[in-house]
């Protein structure tokens, strides 16, 4: 038997021309599952006189067809070796380089607002993405069955009773609950909402909540700390910001914020408004504190930043739109 | 809410500003007019009105109370009853009101109208509907939706023939109740829903849905008009229902 596969291995190896071949028969004959390795794992069954012996011849066959393979392979690499020295390699010439990862241009958006804000004495805050309906809106002036709650279409993880937050805002809550005033943050972060798309919506996409809080705080110093953002982001002297009346159940008054673009044109850009007493309320505040809050879309911002025209570009993830940014 | 410019001057003696000005009027300082059309000889305002104010705006009368605050034009509602003819005779005649939770229906108000001919409305009538965005049906049909788009209240209108016993019944519909709705749809009823019924059946969910049984045809002769006020949260969670 033993002998029988040492011929047939023999005859295998010398007509072996390539490494590749080899190698298979390195495995078919003295691999896991070699046709050798399973006449030695057989010898375990034989009586203790028969094991010695078999076990002897087998595992001297075993060597030789090693050492066949081993001084087959050593001829064939020599043979690759002569091959390969009439291909030219400049080993001096410098590498490919590892291609580098770069920014989605809405992150580059999102920290050049972290940044104008920082400069302005506000933190930073980042908050839950699942958000449960208290926070979402309970504490936001949102009661339930009121049909302010139309404004957002909402994701609801029914069986947990939780909800994809809509908006940044339900961090204004949490903040305020374990923060006192004088307060300044915002909150960059992502948001969702049940609706269909189209180029200027999509069913998740970024926001940036501004809350600041103090004793005397004002709607002149919301236009101030506004229009100031604007002139650096856009980088212009020259940016005008008007505010129109609106509704925001968390806010009274609300508004919308409007910016006068280069072609002369007003442009709807962001939701304000002064904080509503009755968030104040729930987050505990009992002395008489006044401030505003804000939402603005960083994607909106991004699209008019890089004149993008579809929004849904941006989590497209198609290499030919990213790499431009 | 699409809001007719002429209708809106109706209420004013003074002539309104054209209507891209009057548009920015109320854009600067009460909602967003996100668009202004002609429309034959009228133009549409269609104006986003936000919760807050639905209330007290989402009608022609609400937008001119507006619009005369604004420019503090003196602003006239339109005295219908020099236009009106009334019998002496008692609605309450013909018909039995019966409120079974005030909480549910604060107030319910009905009157009669007798020898009506049903036909098509007068042109101008027609006209407003349309360029309001509905469809002109009959004319009692359109007068409820007419009076609707000028005051906010919605309005109801049925065959006062077709119900049985002379009695209207405001309660909670009972569960295994079925109705079917003027444009023939099946709703299935339960405690969660307020409904208008006869002696017998529920002909109308109140504030979302009339029903087809009592509705006025081309036989009807004798109306009777609802005007409603119905607890806001039932009929919310009714119409998601």
């Amino acid at each position: 038997m033993s002998n029988q596969i040492k011929q047939k291995a023999i005859e295998e190896i010398n007509q072996a021309n390539d490494l590749k071949k080899l190698e298979e028969i390195y495995r078919i004959y003295i691999g896991r599952k070699g046709k050798l390795t399973k006449v030695l794992r057989s010898l375990k069954d034989l009586s203790e006189k028969e094991k010695k012996e078999k076990g002897k011849i087998a595992n001297q066959i075993k060597q030789e067809i090693k050492q066949m393979i081993k001084d087959k392979e050593q001829k064939l690499f020599a043979k690759k070796d002569v091959n390969d020295k009439k291909e030219w390699i400049d080993i001096t010439a410098p590498g490919i380089k590892v291609p580098q990862g770069h920014l989605h241009p809405i992150t580059l958006v999102q920290r050049q607002v972290e940044d104008i804000f920082q400069s302005m004495g506000f933190s930073v805050l980042d908050g839950p993405e699942v958000e449960t309906e208290h926070y979402n809106f309970d504490a936001l002036n949102v009661p339930k069955d009121h049909p302010a709650r139309d404004m957002w279409d909402t994701f609801w993880l029914k069986d947990l009773d939780l909800l994809l937050r809509t908006h940044t805002s339900p961090m204004q809550a949490r903040y305020m609950e374990k923060n006192n005033p004088p307060l300044r943050i915002i909150i960059p972060g992502r948001c969702f909402r049940y609706e269909a798309t189209d180029s200027t919506h999509d069913v998740q996409f970024n926001q940036f909540e501004g809350l600041m809080v103090g004793e005397n705080i004002s709607v002149s110093n919301f236009k101030a700390i506004i229009e100031e953002f604007f002139k650096q982001f856009f980088n212009s002297s020259d940016i005008k910001v008007r505010l129109r009346p609106s509704y925001f159940p968390f806010v009274e008054p609300g508004f919308e914020v409007d910016i006068k673009r280069k072609d002369g044109n007003w442009l709807e850009i962001m939701g304000a408004g002064m904080v509503h007493p009755n968030v104040f309320k729930t987050a505990g505040y009992i002395k008489e504190w006044q401030g505003f809050a804000f939402g603005m879309g960083i994607d909106r911002l991004a699209m008019i930043k890089y004149q993008i025209d579809d929004i849904r570009l941006f989590y497209k993830n198609d290499l030919r739109f990213l790499k431009q940014f | 809410m699409k809001i007719s410019y002429n209708w809106l001057q109706s209420f004013f003696e003074k002539k309104l500003p054209v209507p891209n000005k009057l548009a920015d009027l109320l854009t600067f300082h009460s909602f967003e007019v996100e668009e202004i059309k002609k429309c034959d000889q009228d133009w549409i305002l269609d104006i986003d009105i936000l919760p807050n104010r639905a209330h007290d705006c989402l009608s022609h009368q609400g937008i001119a109370r507006e619009i005369s605050a604004l420019l503090k034009y003196p602003f006239k509602l339109i005295n219908y009853k020099k236009k009106i003819k009334e019998s002496k005779e008692l609605a309450s005649k013909v018909i039995d009101i019966e409120i079974e939770d005030k909480n549910l229906c604060p107030r319910y108000t009905s009157r009669v109208v007798v020898d009506v001919k049903i036909g098509p409305s007068p042109k101008w009538i027609q006209e407003r509907l349309i360029t309001c965005g509905l469809k002109p049906i009959s004319n009692v049909v359109d007068i409820a939706n007419y009076v609707m788009l000028e005051t906010g209240q919605p309005m109801h209108a049925f065959d006062a023939d077709k119900i049985k016993g002379n009695k209207l019944i405001v309660r909670r519909a009972k569960k295994g109740e079925k109705m079917v709705s003027l444009d023939d749809e099946k709703y299935d009823l339960d405690e969660n829903i307020l409904v208008i019924a006869d002696e017998k059946d529920p002909v109308c969910i109140a504030g979302i849905k009339g029903g087809i049984n009592p509705g006025i045809d081309e036989k009807t002769k004798r109306i009777i008009l609802e005007a409603a006020n119905f607890n806001p949260l039932v009929i919310r969670q009714g119409s998601k229902k």
